[in-house]
C-alpha cells in the first residue's frame, strides 16, 4: 500500500476529497515528525508509539574503503507497536 | 522526558487566516483512527505500507528463539512470527538528527599487525594435514582486528571442511597454534555426542518411514461419497440376516444351543470417515482377521469389501466363542466370509483371490465340500501347495 491508495481509501471512507485527505494525512505525519524532533514520544492508542533514542558513537568497519571508521553519535528513530498489533500481525498477512 | 501524544492532540487546527477548512475534533479523531486502521488493512493485505516522506511499515518474519520468562527466569521458546517494523524515511531521519548533522565519520589509520604475516604465510606453512588445515579464504582479513591487541581479543573462524566443528573462537595470540595441526583429544569429547545425535534423528526417520509405509499397505480402504437410501439399509441388512437365508441358519440354530452369552453379541455400527472392514474387527471382535464376517451379511450394502460407504450402517454379525477360542458355528460364518470375498476377487483382482480361499479353508476345511465344485484345478493346486494337510485329506 502507497499513499495515493491510503488517501484515495481514506477519501472514499471519510466522504472528502482526496485533496483533502492528503493535505490531513500530510498534517498528521507532520505533527508526528514535528514531536519527534523535539524528543517527545507519539503514542497513538491502540497502534502503537514511536520515539527517538540516541545511539552512542562507535567503531565500525567500511568494507567499501577497507578502513576502521569511528561513527559518531546519531538519534535514531524507535517504532513499538502495541500489543493488540502485535497479537494481530503475529500470523503474517494470509497468502 | 517522552511526553505522551494522545489522539486529540494531533492534528493542531490551521491558523484562522488559513484557506484549509476547519474539522471539527470529532472528526480529526476519526480521520487519525481511520488512518491507522487503513494502515494495518494494507499491513495485512500486502505485507509493506509505504508513506511518502514519513517512513516504510513492513511486516518481518522474526525466526523461533528461546528465551526466559522475565518475572520467573523460567527458560521458554519464542515461537517464529512477524513483527511490525517501521523505517522512517531518509527525510526524517535527517530531521530527527539535526544535534548531530555537522559530525562525521573518520578513518582510523591501522598499523600492521604481527598477526597479518602469519596468516599471509599460511600456504607456506607446510605438512598441515588437509582436514586440520583451515581454508585461506576464510580467514577475516587482518585489517578488522584493533590496532593494538586488547586483552581479551577473540575472532571467529569457519572451519568450513570440518562439518562438526562449526564455529570456534580463537585468541589472536593462539593464531600460530590454530595453523598447526589441531590437538585431537580436547576436541574429540564433544563430537561423538553429535554423531550419536545425528545417528539417533536418522534412525528414527527411518523407523517413521517405515512405520507409515507398513500404515500405508495395510489400510488400502477409501471411502466413496455414495449415500443410498436409509430404506434400501435396512432392507439389505434385514435380507441377510434373515434365518431362512442358508447362510444365517447355522448361526441361528447355534444360539440356542450355547447357554453362556456370545463373545460378542452382535449390533450395527455408522461409517465415519477412517472406518474399514479390519479395523472395525478388530474394534469388535479383537481379531482384525474376522473381517469377512461383518462383510458376509452386508454384501447388499458392501459391494466392495476394501471399501465402506460414509454413512453406511454396517450390521455386527454375532461372535459365539472369544477370538482365540472361536466355536465351530463362528469358524463355518468366518469361512463362508473369506469364500464370499474370494468369489469378490475371482472377479475383480485375481492374484488375491486364492488368498482369500487359502483363508477360508484355514477357518473351515468344510467350505471345500459345500462349495468345493466352484473351485478351479488352479486354486486347488495352489491350495495344495500351501496347505498340503487340509487338502490332501480330500
Amino acid at each position: 500500500m502507497t499513499t495515493t491508495e491510503l488517501v484515495k481509501k481514506l477519501a472514499e471512507r471519510l466522504q472528502i476529497s482526496q485533496v483533502e485527505a492528503r493535505t490531513l494525512l500530510r498534517r498528521l505525519q507532520e505533527t508526528v515528525v514535528k514531536d519527534l524532533e523535539s524528543g517527545k514520544t507519539v503514542v497513538l492508542r491502540g497502534f502503537g508509539s514511536c520515539g527517538t533514542r540516541k545511539q552512542e558513537a562507535r567503531l565500525s568497519f567500511n568494507p567499501a574503503l577497507r578502513k576502521r571508521m569511528k561513527l559518531p553519535p546519531k538519534v535514531v528513530m524507535f517504532f513499538r507497536p502495541s500489543q493488540r498489533l502485535k497479537d494481530n500481525m503475529a500470523a503474517g498477512r494470509p497468502t | 522526558m517522552s511526553t505522551n501524544v494522545k489522539h486529540l492532540k494531533l492534528l493542531p487546527a490551521p491558523r484562522k487566516g488559513s484557506k484549509q477548512p476547519q474539522h471539527s475534533v470529532e472528526f480529526l479523531r476519526a480521520f487519525v483512527q481511520e488512518t491507522l486502521a487503513l494502515i494495518e488493512e494494507g499491513l495485512r493485505r500486502d505485507g509493506v505500507v509505504r508513506l511518502h516522506e514519513f517512513g516504510t511499515f513492513q511486516l518481518k518474519w522474526a525466526n523461533e528463539r528461546r528465551g526466559r520468562n522475565p518475572q520467573t527466569g523460567a527458560p521458554l521458546v519464542i515461537p517464529g512470527q512477524y513483527r511490525v517494523t517501521f523505517k522512517p524515511a531518509a527525510k526524517v531521519e535527517s530531521r530527527i538528527n539535526r544535534r548531530y548533522a555537522h559530525l562525521k565519520s573518520e578513518i582510523i589509520e591501522t598499523p600492521p599487525l604481527p598477526p597479518a604475516k602469519s596468516v599471509q604465510q599460511t600456504p607456506a606453512t607446510p605438512a598441515a594435514s588437509g582436514l586440520n588445515q583451515p581454508r585461506d579464504n576464510n580467514f577475516i582479513p587482518v585489517f578488522i582486528r584493533p590496532p593494538y591487541p586488547p586483552p581479551p581479543n577473540r575472532i571467529r573462524f569457519d572451519f568450513a571442511e570440518e562439518e562438526n566443528t562449526g564455529y570456534e573462537e580463537i585468541e589472536v595470540g593462539e593464531l600460530e597454534e590454530v595453523l598447526a595441526p589441531r590437538p585431537v583429544p580436547d576436541e574429540a569429547e564433544p563430537e561423538p555426542r553429535r554423531n550419536n545425535a545425528a545417528r539417533v534423528r536418522w534412525y528414527g526417520s527411518f523407523l517413521m518411514l517405515l512405520l507409515l509405509m507398513l500404515f500405508a499397505f495395510t489400510t488400502p480402504i477409501h471411502e466413496r461419497d455414495i449415500k443410498r437410501p436409509a430404506s434400501e439399509v435396512a432392507h439389505s441388512i434385514a435380507a441377510n440376516l434373515n434365518p431362512t437365508s442358508d447362510l444365517a441358519k447355522p448361526a441361528n440354530g447355534a444360539a440356542g444351543k450355547h447357554e453362556t452369552p456370545p463373545a460378542f453379541p452382535g449390533g450395527t455400527h455408522l461409517v465415519t470417515t477412517g472406518d474399514n472392514l479390519w479395523q472395525l474387527s478388530g474394534r469388535y471382535y479383537v481379531d482384525p482377521f474376522l473381517w469377512p464376517n461383518i462383510y458376509r451379511v452386508n454384501t447388499a450394502a458392501v459391494s466392495d469389501p476394501d471399501v465402506l460407504a460414509l454413512q453406511e450402517t454396517i450390521a455386527l454379525p454375532v461372535l459365539y466363542g472369544p477370538h482365540d477360542r472361536l466355536t465351530p458355528v463362528d469358524r463355518r460364518n468366518i469361512a463362508e466370509g473369506y469364500f464370499l470375498v474370494f468369489d469378490y476377487y475371482r472377479q475383480t483382482q485375481k492374484h488375491l483371490a486364492p488368498f482369500a480361499l487359502w483363508a477360508a479353508v484355514r477357518y473351515d476345511p468344510k467350505i471345500l465340500d459345500t462349495h468345493g465344485d466352484k473351485i478351479t484345478e488352479a486354486e486347488l493346486a495352489f491350495l495344495k501347495a500351501h496347505d498340503v494337510n487340509t487338502v490332501a485329506s480330500r
